[in-house]
């Protein structure tokens, strides 16, 4: 008896060691990441408003991911991670999706968050977003809500790349709170003119406190947020500069926190890294997957012809022009799609290794010989406000100079180059930047698929026409195996890369840069889009 | 109109002229933003892709569809009942957008020029006390630079100096971002914010303001009634401030009158490089967004502002010098 007690005892007193052991982890962790402070984050515009299912642009999107939540995120590999969803399942070869939500969590106005309104936010909602003409609306048939915390998706016929897709917010669902928003989905105005467009409540890490504008907006920590101790910083807020200069200063003098990657003049980037106040990042910007093209006109009798556009490519030397424009910070690209989307990347450019000797016979067998050191002219556009392609275009013009092309380069505002080159098809050449990720069946498609010849902005400008390309683009999408999809993919990589519609030039540099008093900035792989949750003061 | 106090009749009888005036101005803009390539409904389409149905909704949205003499008359009946439209980018009527920036503006302007044009005229009469001396060559010399130095730079380079390198003051914007307590510490907290761009602001204005102060007060310490005064033994200062400012500072006043509106385009260099959220700066983004509305609404507010201001020089002129009269 005497020696049970003992035994229980000292049983006892390993126990409550052990469990104390375990607390002071579980603290000392809680210590690293202590709450406080306020993160103050550059942003290039005022955004009008949050509303970021009708506007799914940058400067909406910035403050509004620390509001709202979506059902699922994704880790830097962009694998679905649980958010308001805390487990899913595929079923019917991917036909019908259902969704496990989390229970207990609750709008900033106190109300739970139900299957109800992930129901609304699908349904009313989403369609609002430009993008769910794309990845939504052909696609869904219905979504039901059969208990509180389980919501079914079902698809008219399997669609891959959903799951992906549902996991960033620039083309995800944000969880509106139906009980707010159910009077104000009748039309796109009302949606748009809705109270909470500007005064957003949501389910995310931060509150929205006020709206100052032309000057900043402020978030305040969500006390129940259902990720706790999450958010750390007490405070965020977003403050509105409209000069490079100004916001770079700015950063360096620490009246700021942090600028994302394409808020920082990448040959700036080496500079920076110097700096002991600051961290250059070089990650997190894989799900956006953003690359820089040449668009070449189809349409025209020069850039018409395939010959031409390989000799063009073979002409251009890539590693120079990237250590040009950027720095040397940009990587160079060489397929359809950013390298960090791994499962679907092929190097199909590789092929068009820098060579004049190449680039010369190939323009004389097109049929321009060279007069005088010169065989033709053509004109270069590129958009004002993204330096680095008024650079590149300069490097371009010097390096096909050498074979023989002439290069005017000229360059419009933003919405005059949009005019001229997707509405009007009024140009020779194009330098453009797409976002390819963070699935190709939503933005790489857009560029080669035949049925998006016309008048909008980033559509096929090239007029490019493959069938082979085509039906491969057709039936992609409803591959489950992501092997196999993975291998589709590449083979459009090489059918494109042969014709050349468009030359890969270099890949964005992920070079977003934080003050050195806080860690865990970017913690998602979508450049801006990235909630704050996770960044803590040091 | 008839009676009253002549002062009362000649304005109404000012504001009533500047009417049509307004008017051409609001036809003019009109036509010349429309004539630029890129339209509103492009630009919001440019956030993301946007599909060709996407795109014309927009421009149903933003009421391009129809003809543009269609368009402008519907934007100047809206404006008869003192509706400047809806902004498509903001999201938000156009005049509460432009209220909401007014006053950012004018502490900024209200503030510079207040600097440029009193120390512009006490250095102009100083200069020309000591006119031809070493501090003058060296004061007139400064002022060419700065009254040649483009806005930006010298904006840039002030932040370099001031906030960057000796960190005293904040390098952008109207307040501190990190929390700053209400009341006094909130007015000294903008006021540090103020002192750059308002310096960046004033510069040129005030080099102009010296420039002529100085030349016309030369002009005018050369005449015959100044050596008289000057015989009768009254003292320097008097002679200085009472008989030759007064007969130098009509024209002053003209060049200061004009400037409002160079001042007006200079808010817009100014506020852009300063993150200052006022009005120069919502012009820039609303010509980059090609925000119809906004940007007329803009140009009507500050072609009124302007109006206002040549109407108060012309007020002034005769509070100064009584042989001015209204006619």
């Amino acid at each position: 008896m005497e020696r049970n007690k003992i035994r229980f005892g000292s049983v006892a007193i390993f126990f409550v060691l052990a469990a104390v052991l375990a607390l002071g982890q579980v603290q000392g962790l809680a210590w690293a990441q202590k709450q406080g402070g306020t993160l103050v984050i550059g942003l290039e515009a005022d955004p009008g408003h949050f509303n970021l299912i009708v506007k799914p642009g940058t400067t909406v999107q910035v403050p509004a991911v620390n509001i709202y939540n979506k059902l699922i995120t994704l880790d830097f590999n962009l694998n679905p991670k649980p958010e308001l969803a805390k487990s899913w399942e595929v079923k019917d070869g991917g036909k019908t999706l259902i969704f496990h939500l989390r229970k207990g969590v609750k709008f900033h106005d106190g109300k739970e968050m139900t299957s109800e309104d992930v129901k609304f936010s699908l349904e009313k909602c989403l369609p609002y977003n430009p993008r769910s003409r794309v990845f939504w609306k052909p696609v869904a048939e219905k979504v039901e809500a059969p208990d509180k915390y389980t919501v079914v998706v079902r698809l008219k016929k399997p669609f891959a790349p959903l799951l992906t897709v549902m996991g960033v917010i620039f083309g995800g669902p944000a969880i509106y709170p139906k009980h707010l928003w159910k009077d104000h989905v009748g039309s796109r105005k009302a949606f748009l003119n809705a109270p909470w467009s500007k005064k957003p409540v949501g389910t995310g890490p931060f509150m929205f406190k006020e709206y100052k504008k032309g000057s900043h907006v402020s978030l305040v920590r969500n006390p129940n947020y259902w990720n706790a101790p999450k958010p750390y910083a007490d405070k965020l807020v977003i403050r509105f500069i409209s000069d490079a200069n100004t916001r770079l200063i700015a950063l360096e003098k620490g009246e700021i926190d942090y600028l994302r990657a394409a808020l920082v003049p990448w040959d700036q980037a080496d500079r920076l890294r110097k700096n002991p106040k600051l961290v250059v990042l070089d990650k997190g910007g894989e799900a956006t997957g953003q690359v820089d093209f040449m668009l070449l006109n189809l349409r025209r009798p020069i850039t018409g012809n395939v010959k031409v556009r390989q000799a063009i490519a073979y002409a251009l030397d890539k590693n120079q022009i990237s250590q040009l424009a950027s720095g040397g910070t940009a990587k160079v690209a060489n397929g359809i799609m950013h390298s960090a989307m791994r499962w679907a990347h092929k190097g199909s450019f590789d092929q068009y290794k820098h060579d004049l000797k190449m680039a010369n016979r190939l323009l004389d067998e097109a049929g321009y010989p060279m007069k005088g050191g010169k065989r033709f002219s053509l004109t270069l556009t590129w958009a004002r406000g993204r330096n680095f392609e008024g650079l590149a275009a300069e490097v371009i013009k010097q390096q096909l100079k050498k074979v023989g092309i002439d290069i005017k380069i000229e360059s419009f505002d933003r919405a005059a180059t949009l005019q001229k080159v997707y509405i009007n098809h009024n140009f020779d050449i194009m330098m453009q930047f797409f976002t390819t990720g963070p699935d190709p069946k939503i933005s790489v498609t857009r560029v080669y698929d035949r049925n998006n010849i016309g008048s909008a902005n980033f559509n096929n400008a090239p007029s490019y026409i493959n069938v082979g390309v085509q039906s491969l683009l057709d039936a992609e999408w409803q591959i489950q195996d992501v092997k196999k999809r993975g291998a589709a993919w590449r083979q459009i990589a090489d059918m494109v890369a042969a014709d050349a519609p468009v030359i890969p030039l270099f890949e964005t540099p992920f070079v977003h840069t934080h003050s050195a008093k806080w860690a865990d900035v970017v913690t998602r792989p979508y450049c801006a889009y990235c909630t704050r949750e996770d960044a803590y003061l040091k | 109109m008839a009676g009253g106090h002549p002062l009362l009749r000649y304005t109404v009888r000012r504001i009533l002229q500047a009417v049509p005036l307004v008017f051409w101005v609001v036809i003019i803009n009109f036509t010349i933003i429309h004539l630029a390539p890129g339209d509103p409904a492009i630009y919001l389409a440019s956030i993301t892709e946007a599909t060709p149905e996407a795109y014309a909704e927009l421009r149903l949205e933003c009421g391009l569809d129809k003809p543009l003499h269609v368009q402008m008359g519907i934007y100047l009946w809206k404006l008869l009942h003192l509706d400047l439209g809806y902004s498509t980018w903001h999201n938000s009527p156009v005049l509460g957008v432009i209220l909401d920036r007014l006053p950012a503006t004018m502490l900024l302007m209200a503030t510079a020029f207040s600097i440029a044009s009193i120390m512009g005229v006490i250095l102009g009469v100083i200069a020309s006390r000591y006119s031809y001396s070493v501090g003058d060559h060296l004061a007139t010399l400064a002022s060419l630079a700065g009254y040649s130095m483009p806005i930006f730079w010298l904006g840039q380079l002030l932040i370099l100096f001031f906030a960057l390198y000796l960190d005293w003051l904040p390098s952008q914007g109207m307040y501190s971002m990190r929390g700053v307590e209400p009341g006094w510490p909130a007015v000294l907290d903008v006021l540090k914010h103020l002192l750059l761009p308002a310096i960046t602001y004033a510069t040129y204005h005030m080099t102009l303001v010296f420039r002529i102060t100085r030349g016309k007060m030369q002009e005018t310490l050369a005449q015959d009634f100044i050596l008289t005064a000057k015989s009768k033994g009254l003292n320097e200062r008097r002679v200085l401030y009472r008989h030759a400012l007064r007969n130098a500072l009509l024209p002053v006043v003209t060049v200061i009158g004009i400037n409002f509106a160079y001042v007006m385009a200079g808010s817009v260099f100014t506020e852009t490089v300063f993150g200052w959220p006022g009005m120069g700066r919502l012009i820039f983004e609303s010509i980059t967004a090609r925000d119809y509305p906004m940007i007329l609404g803009i140009f009507l507010v500050v072609s009124m502002m302007i109006v206002l201001a040549n109407l108060i020089t012309d007020i002034l002129y005769a509070m100064i010098d009584p042989r001015v009269a209204y006619g």
